[in-house]
């Protein structure tokens, strides 16, 4: 009996033209699978990491499977859209790291019984987001057909931000655990003869059935990526600000004198604060990773990025918060 | 109390001098941006980064001691943690002729003096709370 295996799609790893991608792919570059996937994915000469690109058998031409190809290189063209203007660095993060936002879907029940009122506020917000959005995609794709209409842009974009916001939070724990990740498609890889090395996954995934799926998530992730890099920045150009504009209102209520007062104890609990905030946060990320190995966490990959992050995160929190009760001590002691 | 008093300046001037020192690795850092970004860049190209290097070579400046000292090490050759010793990262400047820019090593002295800075600053606060 002939194979029935349903196409399936593989996330760029490393950017490179498609003959390159196909010699990642295939243990055979002239196998009829191989050539079948040079013409599906024609239409893209340059890949960089997060894109898909479709993998079909070419024996199974029923009229399903043409009907699954069609969606599927509509997906592939929402994704490619997605990736306008995003560098091939900034899309190899994402395509790594858009599990982390994956896994909150999911994560809700799990980390309400562990976290305290404030954590559950922040799950629970992030939680029903992420619910919207779901609807949001699902909607758009039934009444439409497609995921493309200003009005589902707006709507998404507005709960895109609100998501980014909610992210920019420091509560990111219990992550690793919750991260999602496809399963494998690894009958095709079977079928199709693909090198060990390469990651296919069925069709369904992509989130074209309706639920979310990668084409979903990478866009999350989008906005988690930027935070993580650039949020350290931003939140010390804030701090500033705010430090600055309350030195600012003092100064015009009081004295000269009580003035320069003011504002040395404000500038020095923000250069002591920032300061030992990045150094903990430096040393947190590889504190986390021996507690992450002591307690059988992976600390490769992905468990590893997000180990870290925590720790870093947690340890840059800590860092802050006791430097500035200890600035207080110093201060009353000064008599300042 | 005079104690009280020394402890508070000493605790107070030798924090901010940490937190000076952190500025001036981040003027180090501004300075060395590229040929950081490069490094990390050309590593990428072969070698994956062992955590928590595979964290902080996305944090730009805030990871720059962990990343700097992951470089150092492995020049040396020296044991690196979550990097197993078979693996051929550890040719990585061989390979690729390179050696360990000064300016890491700098960068590496300056914050390490840094955090010993605000280790003896909590401990002058930690005794200051004690005695008070």
């Amino acid at each position: 009996m002939a194979r029935q295996i349903a196409p399936g799609y593989c996330i760029v790893q490393q950017p490179g033209n498609l003959n390159f991608q196909a010699r990642e792919l295939f243990r055979d570059t002239r196998s009829p699978a191989a050539s079948l996937f040079m013409q599906l994915n024609a239409d893209s000469q340059w890949l960089i990491p997060g894109q898909i690109l479709i993998v079909a058998d070419p024996s199974n031409v029923t009229p399903a499977t043409t009907q699954i190809l069609y969606k599927l290189r509509q997906v592939k063209q929402n994704i490619q859209n997605a990736f306008i203007g995003v560098g091939a660095e900034d899309a190899s993060f994402l395509q790594k790291h858009y599990g982390i936002i994956a896994g909150l879907t999911s994560a809700g029940d799990k980390i309400f019984g562990t976290t305290g009122d404030v954590g559950e506020k922040y799950f629970s917000a992030i939680e029903q987001t992420l619910k919207k959005i779901e609807a949001t995609y699902q909607n758009q794709y039934r009444t439409q057909g497609t995921l493309i209409g200003q009005q589902f842009f707006i709507e998404r974009d507005q709960l895109l931000n609100q998501l980014k916001d909610l992210v920019n939070k420091p509560l990111l724990k219990s992550l690793a655990r919750h991260s999602v990740k496809f399963r494998p498609y690894e009958d095709m890889r079977r079928a199709l003869n693909l090198s060990s090395r390469s990651i296919v996954h069925e069709w369904s995934t992509t989130g074209i059935t309706g639920l979310p799926g990668y084409s979903n998530y990478i866009g999350n992730a989008a906005k988690a990526a930027r935070f993580l890099k650039y949020g350290g920045y931003i939140g010390i150009v804030f701090s500033f600000a705010g430090v600055s504009s309350e030195v600012i209102n003092k100064c015009t209520l009081k004295r000269e004198n009580e003035c320069t007062q003011i504002a040395f104890q404000k500038y020095t609990k923000f250069a002591f604060s920032t300061g030992s905030g990045i150094t903990t946060g430096a040393l947190g990320g590889g504190a986390m990773l021996g507690l992450c190995a002591a307690v059988g966490i992976t600390t490769m990959g992905m468990g590893g990025v997000a180990c870290a992050a925590i720790g870093s995160i947690a340890g840059s929190y800590v860092g802050s918060a006791a430097t500035d009760t200890l600035i207080n001590t110093f201060l009353e002691s000064n008599g300042d | 109390m005079v104690i009280e008093y020394i402890l508070a300046k000493t605790g107070l001037f030798i924090g901010l001098f940490g937190s000076l020192l952190i500025f001036i690795c981040f003027l180090v850092y501004l300075a060395n941006k590229k040929s950081y970004d490069n490094l990390v860049s050309l590593f990428k190209e072969k070698y994956t980064f062992p955590a928590p290097s595979s964290f902080y070579h996305m944090v730009g400046f805030f990871g720059v001691f962990p990343v700097s000292r992951f470089f150092i090490k492995l020049s040396k050759k020296k044991k690196i943690s979550f990097l197993k010793q078979s693996d051929p990262a550890y040719s990585f400047f061989e390979e690729n002729d390179l050696k360990i820019q000064p300016w890491m090593n700098y960068l590496s002295c300056i914050w390490i003096t840094a955090t010993v800075a605000y280790l003896v600053s909590a401990i002058a606060g930690v005794i200051l709370t004690i005695i008070r």
